[in-house]
């Protein structure tokens, strides 16, 4: 199958979820439910179970956040969006809805886009203008993935981290500067990489300027 | 394999050793530590060898992992290039607000050694200053002296050779294989 074609499919299928699962069954828990088990299940024969749970894994503390909110409102009966007064049941089940469908929406992405690989996407018949921006966030992520373990080995290694001890803001801030120092890197890698890349554009592609 | 003797939080006091024997350190490459190595408080050594010796793989995998296993101490880093780490070093000072903000290796060397300074002052404990071809490091050398007397430092360096430091010869034996030992005197 071409490049095109599979990923035509791939966005066609993301659209087709995001009509039926986000406007048409928003409040449909069963069939909210029934996607994401379908979803899973795709997900896992593409990746195994544990690529799958993998997934589910970095989701986890968004879902707990959601429900803590919604659990929430429930408790101090917070109206709901048409202004009446709602009270748990109400909320428990807005707020189940909106969770499946969090969950269903990134496996969705994930599982449409894994039929589409990296040598497709540069297989595609787009400007190579416009096709370097894949590249370089191929890169990227790449690079972002590769660089954490290092970037909070060399924090371990700053000496007024190493006096205090394991409170929550301290555990907060360290997570805090790690992420700075990756945005740092990832800025810093983007202006490199694109110039790299610009520079390889204007000797090998002169054509399409 | 290294055995860790008890560093105690009292500076000036403790020191590492590891033990003579054969450390696999990656798949195909072994250092062979002919003496036991000691790394006192106050002492100053120069690992010494070829390009390709082991030298950096030392530090990355033996001393490092074993210094910062120890209880009550400082460890400071500083690495031949300084690429992500100088990323790291940035993103900790923003966020303490350092002024200025640092722009180059050079800054942020000389945050890093205020930063051991500074929290030496405030809770003295056994230091660790461990430089691999550091840029600069005859100047980092000379503010250790005056403000971290009881520092242990480590350097490799091709170009500072320091008389005073004790010399730990890294001695290629084979592709494989290199033998660590201490400069007789």
């Amino acid at each position: 199958m071409s490049a095109l074609i599979k990923f035509v499919l791939a966005t066609m299928a993301l659209i087709l979820f995001c009509v039926f699962f986000c406007v048409i069954w928003l409040d449909r828990l069963a069939l909210q439910l029934i996607g994401f088990l379908a979803l899973s299940m795709l997900l896992a024969s593409k990746r195994g179970f544990r690529g799958w749970f993998k997934q589910v894994r970095i989701l986890l503390p968004f879902t707990f956040t959601l429900a803590a909110v919604y659990l929430l409102f429930g408790l101090l009966k917070v109206s709901d969006p048409s202004g009446a007064r709602a009270g748990l049941e109400f909320w428990s089940v807005y707020g189940a809805n909106r969770i499946m469908l969090l969950l269903s929406s990134v496996l969705a992405i994930r599982v449409c886009y894994s039929y589409v690989s990296f040598d497709d996407l540069l297989a595609l018949p787009i400007r190579i203008s416009l096709l370097k921006y894949v590249i370089l966030g191929k890169l990227l992520y790449e690079a972002a993935f590769s660089s954490y373990r290092q970037i909070c080995f060399y924090q371990s290694l700053i000496p007024s981290l190493q006096v205090g001890g394991q409170s929550l803001k301290s555990r907060f801030n360290f997570r805090l500067a790690s992420l700075l120092a990756l945005l740092y890197y990832i800025i810093g890698e983007a202006k490199l990489k694109g110039e790299l890349i610009d520079n390889r554009i204007r000797h090998c592609h002169q054509r399409e300027e | 394999m290294a055995r860790l003797q008890g560093v105690s939080s009292d500076s000036g006091t403790g020191a590492m050793l590891i033990e003579a024997g054969s450390y696999p350190i990656w798949q195909d490459f072994t250092l062979w530590v002919e003496y036991e190595l000691e790394f006192r408080q106050g002492g100053f050594y120069h690992l010494t060898g070829q390009n390709g010796s082991g030298k950096s793989s030392f530090i990355s995998q033996l001393l490092l992992p074993r210094l910062l296993a120890l209880p009550h101490r400082y460890v400071l880093y500083l690495e031949q290039q300084m690429h992500l780490q100088l990323f790291t070093v940035k993103a900790f000072s923003a966020m303490n607000k350092a002024n200025p903000i640092l722009a180059d290796e050079s800054m942020a060397t000389q945050f890093l050694l205020k930063d051991l300074k500074k929290s030496f002052d405030q809770v003295p404990r056994d230091s660790y200053l461990i430089m691999d071809e550091t840029l600069y490091i005859d100047s980092h050398l000379a503010y250790v002296r005056q403000y971290l007397q009881t520092c242990c430092i480590i350097y490799t360096s091709h170009q500072s050779i320091q008389p005073e430091a004790e010399s730990i010869i890294f001695e290629p034996v084979s592709v494989e294989l290199s033998k660590v030992y201490v400069r007789p005197d």
